[in-house]
């Protein structure tokens, strides 16, 4: 499984990793012992919208927090969404972000959640009428639905568009990116993305050509750090728990949604 | 017993008002008392039985609280063993489950709080903080809706000891590392139950540390086995339950534990008592200080699960009763009620019911004075009805307004027996007013066909010689019949079919009814044919009523007839109605029989009355007719009189008793005539007696002329002058012959006497002839007596040719005497001699033929008759026919005879009968003395009699102006009499002043 790395991207984490954790490690604490880090550790990122995009993003600065706060270091590693779990499995990933729990992943990683992603339909406006729902959607059997490659949706997404649509409705794209180039040649009629995909990914005037559509009453899906077992213990867990509640109690990741995405999604996201 | 003790009032009489009102008082008095007392017993029982109903069904509810408490606690400690928080190794996975910890205790609200202990010593515990003293437990920020308080172990062994906190949105409010939180879960008891039991375990009560709260813990071990999951349940709910559970105001109720803690009680903060130690506990029921739960608790200790005690001089009402929970444990609930409270309701119901009772009571009296009075109103008005009926008072119908049937069955059958008592004896009392047959039959008729409601009706009188009934009346539909084909028929009492019938119902006296289609003969001879014909009616119905004297013997028969149309009923009588008709028919049969005797007498009486007048107008030819023509003209004056409408006589009426004086007075207004001798009511020549004795005197006068024959042929035979002495015969025989034709010319009476004739006849009587036998032989007793009176001259005597003797003079009899205070106020001027037949005195009567003593004679018919009606037993209606008759000789001025009587003293019946009188004898063509006068002579003298004021003119007036004069005139007067008076004249005339 080949690993992708940007070299700028790099430079850039480990950068931030020795300013983190030069100043911000408290005192006592032993990083190797309570957080699993006597080397530095491999994190993943993934192309991921606001969170990930080409070396910056929420995930990145995260990333640079944990650093600061743990006294750890991290290898930053850009990795296809595809290619992560086996990547963890193998051991050559300890850390990932922006990552769901599901049973077959807690089998392999612990997680530590610090938002809630709400996925949405994102479709021409003209098609959307003024409500649209997954019924509708099934309701148009030459459309198709289009998703990243590896990527979940939560529960609710992922038992309704298995039963509406079937396997050759849904066509799956590598990257966000091309999700949404996808969308864009109208090779799909909607895509299932994360909100803050719409934002990041079309321009203002496209935003008036797509249309959100909430068709999930599902609670946003918790998304955040999947700490691999093989190199974390269940303690060294609650630390980085501990962490990631820090920085949500002294509204870090607040400013650092704010950074990245509009003020009204990264509200939503934060307080899931 | 008198009929005063029987109707006398017994001692005490009560109104029915009063007695009703009495009666309701205490029927709602017994009846009141009766129900109260069962009803305060029945409502005791119910009660107690209600109370131990009420134990039960609050131990039910507890029951099923604890166990809506448990259930859910059950199902969610059962989740909860199962969840990842069973699995999770680390804070963060077990802080995953923060969504269905939060759903889980909002949906439980008993659940104090939800917990996990590990085997490694580690725990979590969610705790809903649900109000601000529990925040202020735990130090919560004011928003935290939820502490999560946890036990780690870090990567050295060490417990970290952590309250995290979060809002009702679920977001982490703080994290707070809590050093001094030490807490060991395998110590817990909860945790070592669990541990030891299978399935879920359920703690003794006790005080919950952190809450303060009273509660037990529910533990179990997770699905795994590796964990122990375990929530408290509070009992705060069950307590709030037991104070919304109120029997009574003061009723204490409590549960308590096995150990005989107080787990819930209505005052919280009585349950726990502070140990040595700073922690709380549970208090026993002994420490609860109330005695009443006290003394329940009691019951515990023996078998008895319910006792009357009696605390302070309260008695209380306690129990207890046993509330299963789970296996071993259970709770148990003392309940003290006391009972004054308990049978309050009881005790209340019967308050009110008196009270409603008195309402009613008072309602009842009103309603049972004014319902008595519905009844008691109508019974005094048939009671004073009753008693105006025992006075025969039936002048207002019986009107009783009631809703009482039986009131009014009363009332209409007392106005039914009023209406035939009264109908009985207005029958009865017409029978006995109506004074004439004829209408009293109609009478008899119209009522008793009102009676019966028949169509027609007949009565039938027995005319014994003919051997008929003879219809008197008919009528139908109320009209008296008259036309052909409608008159009634003679019926002979004999016969078949109908004739026989009714003949059958007479003799054998029976009301009958008979109603069947009448054959044409049957109706023909009753005289109904045409009367069927015209009713287009099928057939007849008849009732036949006897009328019978008193004798039993028929008198006659009532026939009352209806005609039956096509589809009408049958005549139906009751026997009722026939006891009424043969009521009426009985009386109608006296009344009958006693008119026709009535009817009878009076014909027999005026037929004596006109015998009488007949006897007297007989006993002169010369006045015959006067005694009947007088009633006419009286009766034609009075009638004039009787329709006049102006004048003074406009309002003069005569009833039919007053007809009946009137017509008696009239005929018998002369009847003293009686009394007068022949020869003077017809004496025509001065010297009449029962023969005229101008034939004596004739005689005297041809004896006188054969003596001076003799004297002439006695002188030729003594030689004397035959010349001389024919002329002396001559001369003698002419002056006989003058002197007797003047002296029969004097007796004639036409002529006025003047004195140079009174003198002649004096020198005629002085004139003497010779008697030579005896003049007191061969006479009566009475004429010898009267001569007697002086002595008989020796014979041969010479008499006077004309001489007033002694024995011409007929004294008063004493009993023809009528003084000056006479009883019938006569004012008389009595003649010397009752009769002076002197032949001088007789021919030189100046006027007519009458002497003073024979005028008085005469008018002494008037004084007989009043004497003779006044001595006559008349009844009352008849009293005036003495003043009627006896006045007609009255002057309206006072000087007419006998009693000098002036206008205003007679009566007008009176004053017309001296009008009838005289004109009558006005025009009276059988005067002995007169020829008839004319009527203009008639009534002109009448004119001047008005003048002198001798006759009423005002009743004058209307005998001119009305044509009484001419009607009588052209009825009773000759032909020739009959002119035209000047009337106006006679009107015109005014009475002198």
């Amino acid at each position: 499984m080949p690993v992708s790395t940007s070299g700028r991207a790099w430079l850039v984490s480990v950068i931030i990793g020795i300013v983190a954790s030069s100043g911000a490690v408290a005192k006592g604490r032993d990083p190797a012992r309570d957080f699993g880090c006597a080397k530095p550790l491999n994190i993943a990122v993934m192309e991921f919208g606001a969170m990930y995009h080409d070396g910056a993003g929420v995930d990145a600065d995260i990333i640079g927090e944990l650093m600061r706060r743990s006294g750890c270091l991290f290898q930053i590693h850009e990795v296809q969404r595809a290619d992560l779990w086996p990547m963890i499995e193998a051991g050559t990933i300890d850390i990932a972000t922006s990552s769901i729990a599901t049973p077959g992943r807690e089998k392999l990683a612990r997680f530590v959640t610090y938002f809630g992603l709400k996925n949405m339909l994102i479709m021409p406006t003209a098609q959307a009428g003024t409500t649209f729902s997954l019924d509708a959607l099934a309701a148009k059997p030459t459309w198709r639905i289009g998703m990243v490659r590896g990527f979940r949706y939560g529960n609710y997404y992922d038992y309704h568009l298995k039963v509406l649509l079937g396997d050759d409705r849904m066509v799956e794209f590598a990257t966000q990116e091309d999700l949404f180039d996808a969308l864009r040649r109208a090779e799909i009629e909607a895509i299932l993305a994360p909100s803050i995909h719409y934002f990041f990914y079309l321009t203002e005037e496209e935003r008036d050509a797509f249309i959100l559509v909430n068709a999930s009453p599902a609670p946003p899906t918790p998304s955040g750090l999947a700490l691999s077992r093989a190199t974390f213990n269940a303690d060294q867990v609650d630390n980085w728990l501990r962490l990631v509640e820090g920085m949500r109690l002294d509204r870090t990741l607040h400013r650092f949604a704010a950074r990245h995405i509009q003020k009204v999604a990264a509200a939503t996201m934060i307080e899931y | 017993m008198s009929v005063a003790g029987r109707l006398k009032k017994p001692a005490v009489e009560l109104p029915l008002n009063l007695l009703g009102v009495i009666g309701v008082i205490a029927l709602l008095v017994v009846v009141v008392a009766t129900f109260a007392w069962h009803t305060y017993r029945g409502t005791q029982d119910i009660l107690l039985t209600t109370s131990a109903e009420t134990t039960r069904y609050i131990r039910d509810t507890l029951s099923e609280k604890v166990q809506r408490i448990l259930s859910p606690a059950r199902n969610q400690i059962t989740l909860m063993a199962h969840s990842g928080l069973s699995s999770a190794d680390n804070l963060a996975q077990r802080l995953e489950e923060l969504p269905l910890i939060f759903d889980a205790l909002n949906e439980n609200p008993v659940t104090d709080a939800l917990y996990v202990g590990y085997p490694n010593g580690e725990f979590i515990l969610f705790r809903p903080l649900r109000n601000d003293d529990i925040r202020r437990v735990v130090k919560a920020p004011k928003t935290a809706a939820l502490v999560v308080q946890s036990i780690t172990q870090d990567a050295v062994g060490a417990m970290i000891g952590e309250y995290r906190f979060y809002d009702a949105d679920r977001k982490l409010l703080d994290v707070r590392f809590r050093p001094e939180y030490r807490y060991d879960p395998r110590t817990r008891p909860w945790f070592q139950m669990a541990s030891k039991q299978p399935g879920t375990v359920l703690t003794e009560p006790y005080v919950f540390f952190t809450t303060k709260l009273a509660g037990a813990t529910l533990a179990s071990r997770s699905a795994d086995g590796a964990v122990i999951v375990a929530l408290d349940l509070t009992l705060e709910s069950i307590a709030a339950e037991l104070k919304n559970i109120r029997i009574t105001p003061s009723t204490e109720l409590a549960l308590v534990g096995r150990s005989g803690q107080v787990v819930a009680y209505r005052d919280g903060g009585k349950m726990t008592a502070l140990q040595s130690d700073g922690s709380l506990r549970l208090v026993t029921t002994g420490e609860l200080k109330v005695p009443a739960l006290a003394a329940a608790s009691n019951l515990l200790m023996g078998t008895k699960t319910r006792d009357q005690i009696e605390l302070d001089g309260r008695k209380w009402q306690i129990s207890t009763t046993k509330i299963e929970i789970q296996g071993p444990n259970s709770i148990t609930m003392l309940i003290a009620i006391p009972e004054d409270e308990l049978f309050a309701g009881a005790r209340s119901i019967v308050e009110n019911q008196i009270m409603i009772a008195l309402v009613i009571l008072l309602v009842a009296i009103l309603v049972g004075w004014f319902g008595t009075g519905l009844l008691v109103k109508p019974i005094n008005r048939l009671a004073r009805e009753t008693k105006a009926i025992a006075a025969f008072d039936f002048d207002k119908d019986v009107k009783v307004k009631t809703i009482i049937s039986e009131v009014g069955d009363l009332g209409r059958s007392l106005s039914r027996m009023k209406v035939t008592i009264r109908k009985f004896l207005d029958i009865g009392h017409a029978l006995s007013a109506e004074r004439e047959l004829q209408p009293l039959l109609d009478l008899v008729l119209r009522e008793t066909m009102e009676l019966v409601e028949s169509d027609g009706g007949a009565i039938y009188l027995w005319h014994e010689g003919e051997g008929m009934l003879h219809p008197e009346i008919v009528r139908w539909h109320g009209d008296e019949m008259a036309g052909p084909g409608t008159h009634a028929r003679s019926l002979p009492l004999k016969g078949a079919g109908l004739l026989g019938e009714i003949a059958a119902a007479l003799n054998e006296g029976r009301i009958a009814l008979i109603e069947r289609r009448l054959e044409h003969d049957e109706l023909e001879a009753l005289g109904l044919h045409e009367l069927v014909e015209r009713e287009q009616a099928i057939r007849m119905a008849l009732i036949v009523v006897p009328l019978f004297n008193r004798k039993h013997q028929v008198l006659g028969a009532l026939l009352l007839t209806r005609a039956i149309g096509i589809g009408q009923e049958p005549w139906s009588i009751s026997n009722r109605l026939i006891e009424l008709i043969r009521a009426v028919s009985g009386s109608a049969g006296i009344a009958i029989e006693n008119k026709q005797l009535l009817q009878a007498q009076k014909d027999l009486m005026d037929a004596l009355i006109k015998l009488i007048a007949g006897a007297i107008d007989a006993k002169s030819t010369y006045t015959g007719g006067h005694c009947a023509r007088v009633p006419a003209l009286t009766r034609m004056l009075a009638e004039a009189t009787c329709a006049r409408k102006k004048g003074p006589f406009a309002d003069f009426n005569l009833s039919t008793e007053e007809w009946e004086a009137v017509e008696i007075g009239s005929w018998l207004h002369d009847c003293g005539k009686v009394t007068t001798p022949e020869y003077v009511v017809d004496k025509a020549t001065k010297l009449e007696t029962l023969y005229d004795r101008i034939h004596e005197i004739r005689m005297r006068f041809e004896v006188l002329k054969r003596d001076a024959e003799i004297a002439y042929w006695q002188g030729r035979l003594d030689g004397q002058d035959e010349s001389a002495l024919r002329a002396a015969l001559t001369q003698s025989l002419q002056q006989l012959d003058d002197d007797f034709a003047f002296v029969a010319t004097c007796n004639e009476g036409g002529e006025f006497m003047e004195p140079a004739k009174v003198a002649r006849i004096e020198e005629i009587a002085r004139r003497s002839w010779r008697r030579t036998l005896s003049n007191r032989v061969g006479v009566s007793y009475e004429e010898k007596r009267r001569m007697d009176r002086v002595p008989e001259p020796v014979l041969p005597v010479d008499e006077p040719l004309l001489a007033d003797r002694d024995d011409h003079i007929m004294p008063h009899e004493a009993k023809d005497v009528i003084t000056k205070d006479n009883p019938w106020g006569f004012k008389l001027n009595m003649p010397r001699y009752k009769m002076n037949r002197g032949e001088i005195y007789n021919l030189c009567i100046s006027r007519g033929t009458l002497t003073e003593e024979e005028r008085y004679r005469i008018n002494d018919h008037i004084v007989q008759t009043i004497i003779m009606l006044q001595s006559l037993p008349f009844p009352k209606h008849l009293r005036a026919v003495p003043e009627i008759a006896g006045g007609h000789h009255e002057k309206m001025n006072g000087t007419g005879y006998p009693k000098q009587l002036k206008q205003d003293e007679m009566s007008p019946v009176a004053r017309m009968m001296a009008i009838a009188d005289v004109f009558e004898a006005l025009t009276a063509a059988d005067r002995p003395y007169k020829r008839a006068k004319k009527l203009s002579e008639a009534i002109k003298i009448m004119g001047f009699m008005k003048k002198d004021h001798h006759l009423d003119p005002d009743l004058l007036d209307i005998f001119i102006e009305e044509g009484v004069w001419k009607r009588y005139a052209e009825e009773f007067l000759d032909p020739e009499q009959i002119d035209q008076p000047d009337l106006e004249a006679v009107l015109q005339t005014k009475p002198a002043a």
